[in-house]
């Protein structure tokens, strides 16, 4: 069954991959409307990054109510390792984008410079977790702060636009065809996440389970 | 368009398979050291 | 009442363990100081008066890094030397966070009554809403200081402590900073037209974000410094 999903799941991209390319029509209204099929990979990655950030989050915030079980933690780390990636890619085609129709790589448009500190808070995050050794004292203070970081970056998202002048289409209507290749390409990037979360929470509860064997022998 | 359709499928293969490896050796070492779902199953 | 009176206690306590050795506040004072002297400096170089744009980015960039290099002090000098537990069995969570995010903030607010009126003669940038100025300031450290206070209390557990303080804060007030140098900005006369005062409701939109930024930084911390304390 599982085994199965993960195969589906493959197929599945290779199709939505070779639809991008075959199936999308050119976008008009764009300089280069032939490029601007690479929405079909920006916007699904940003949100299965946004997805990550938010389990983050969640995982977080189950660590410290429920119980403090060190799994929990490693949910929360996993998640956010994920979420660095998929935001780091957000960020990248996002920037081929914009050198491509506006010429710039990078202009402080605000939905690269939220991404941007998003991932910011991420490495942060990563540094806070390397600077502790003790692990549940390490998990209580990542919890805390990806939990404060969650309460803070929804601020985030109201503020920056009322600062910074956007770039980002706004009232764009997307054709049908637009639609669907970016709602299956996020599927199954949503997916691709959700996989990956499991093989990392395998590894750590592995990693966990090893550790204890080693310290409890004498 | 068609070679950019190629890398990208040839980049997806990669990655999947890669993937896929990976989660079959977890799976293995789960079954050895008895942890988990696949370890779990084989109890 | 009651929780009010610890409060408070742990903020007495924070003053006076601070007044016996003043290591925290000339060296914080003593930091701003450095860094206007320097702005002076690479200011005559120019023998220009600043934009009031570059005016403001300046004010926010030294209370920012003025407030990292001081405001840290706050939770690691208990683990310095010993004190965390002793506080840990006389106090409440939320009345140690109070009491010392309020130290802080008077530290904080201290520090930009200096500053500002120091840069903004240095850089010879007239202004044009003191009310404004006053208000956004006030906000923006009261929001500093919220931060600042849970994140010193984070970083006191790792053993890098020094730097980290900088890195894990800063992005979480990229939304302070934006607001505050855009309501000084309005102050100082930007967007507005040339000579005279401001009005105050140019920069009262800065004023309501950088409230709520404060409001929910405060809330927040108190919702979640005890998971911390607590452990």
């Amino acid at each position: 069954m599982a085994q199965l999903a993960k195969i589906l799941l493959g197929i599945g991209t290779a199709i939505v991959v070779a639809l991008s390319f075959l199936y999308l029509p050119a976008a008009e209204g764009f300089p280069s409307p032939e490029l601007a099929r690479i929405v079909a990979l920006h916007l699904p990655n940003a949100m299965a990054g946004l997805v990550a950030a938010v389990a983050a989050g969640c995982y977080g915030w189950r660590y410290l109510a429920g119980g403090r079980n060190p799994l929990d933690d490693a949910r929360s780390l996993v998640a956010a390792v994920l979420a660095t990636i998929f935001l780091a890619l957000t960020t990248v085609t996002g920037m081929v984008f914009a050198q491509v129709q506006w010429g710039q790589f990078w202009n402080w448009d605000p939905k690269q410079t939220c991404i941007f500190i998003l991932l910011l808070i991420f490495a942060a995050y990563f540094v806070l977790r390397a600077g502790i050794e003790d692990e549940e004292k390490r998990a209580t203070v990542s919890a805390v702060y990806i939990l404060f970081a969650a309460v803070m970056t929804p601020v985030l998202g109201y503020m920056v636009p009322k600062y910074l002048p956007s770039l980002h289409p706004t009232n764009t209507s997307f054709d049908a065809a637009y639609h669907t290749v970016i709602w299956s390409a996020s599927a199954c990037l949503i997916g691709l996440y959700a996989w990956l979360f499991n093989l990392g929470v395998r590894y750590e509860r592995l990693r966990l389970h090893l550790d204890a064997i080693v310290r409890d022998e004498p | 368009m068609l070679p950019l359709l190629i890398v990208a499928l040839l980049i997806w293969a990669g990655v999947f398979a890669f993937t896929f490896r990976v989660d079959q050796r977890l799976s293995q070492l789960e079954n050895r050291f008895g942890v988990g779902e696949s370890g779990k199953d084989r109890e | 009442m009651d929780w009010t009176r610890e409060a408070l206690a742990v903020f007495v306590r924070e003053w006076r363990t601070e007044w016996r050795t003043r290591v925290a506040l000339t060296s914080t004072v003593l930091f701003a100081v450095g860094a206007l002297v320097l702005i002076g400096l690479a200011k005559q170089v120019g023998r220009t008066a600043f934009e009031p744009t570059v005016t403001a980015t300046l004010l926010w960039i030294v209370l920012l890094f003025t407030a990292a290099s001081g405001l840290g002090r706050a939770f690691l000098h208990e683990e310095e030397r010993g004190t965390a537990l002793t506080l840990r069995l006389c106090a409440r969570g939320t009345t140690v966070w109070t009491g010392k995010f309020l130290a802080n903030a008077v530290l904080l607010v201290g520090i930009a009554v200096i500053t500002a009126p120091t840069l903004l003669t240095l850089a010879e940038t007239p202004v044009r809403n003191v009310g404004l100025l006053t208000a956004v300031s006030l906000l923006g450290c009261i929001g500093i200081a919220a931060v600042l206070t849970t994140m010193s209390a984070l970083v006191a557990q790792t053993s890098a402590r020094g730097g980290l303080l900088a890195v894990v804060s800063f992005p979480l007030l990229t939304p302070l900073l934006l607001a505050g140098v855009h309501g000084t900005q309005a102050a100082l006369g930007v967007g507005s037209k040339p000579g005279g005062m401001v009005s105050f409701s140019v920069g009262v939109g800065d004023v309501k974000i950088l409230l709520s930024f404060a409001v929910i930084a405060i809330t927040a911390s108190l919702l979640l410094f005890d998971f911390l304390w607590n452990d």
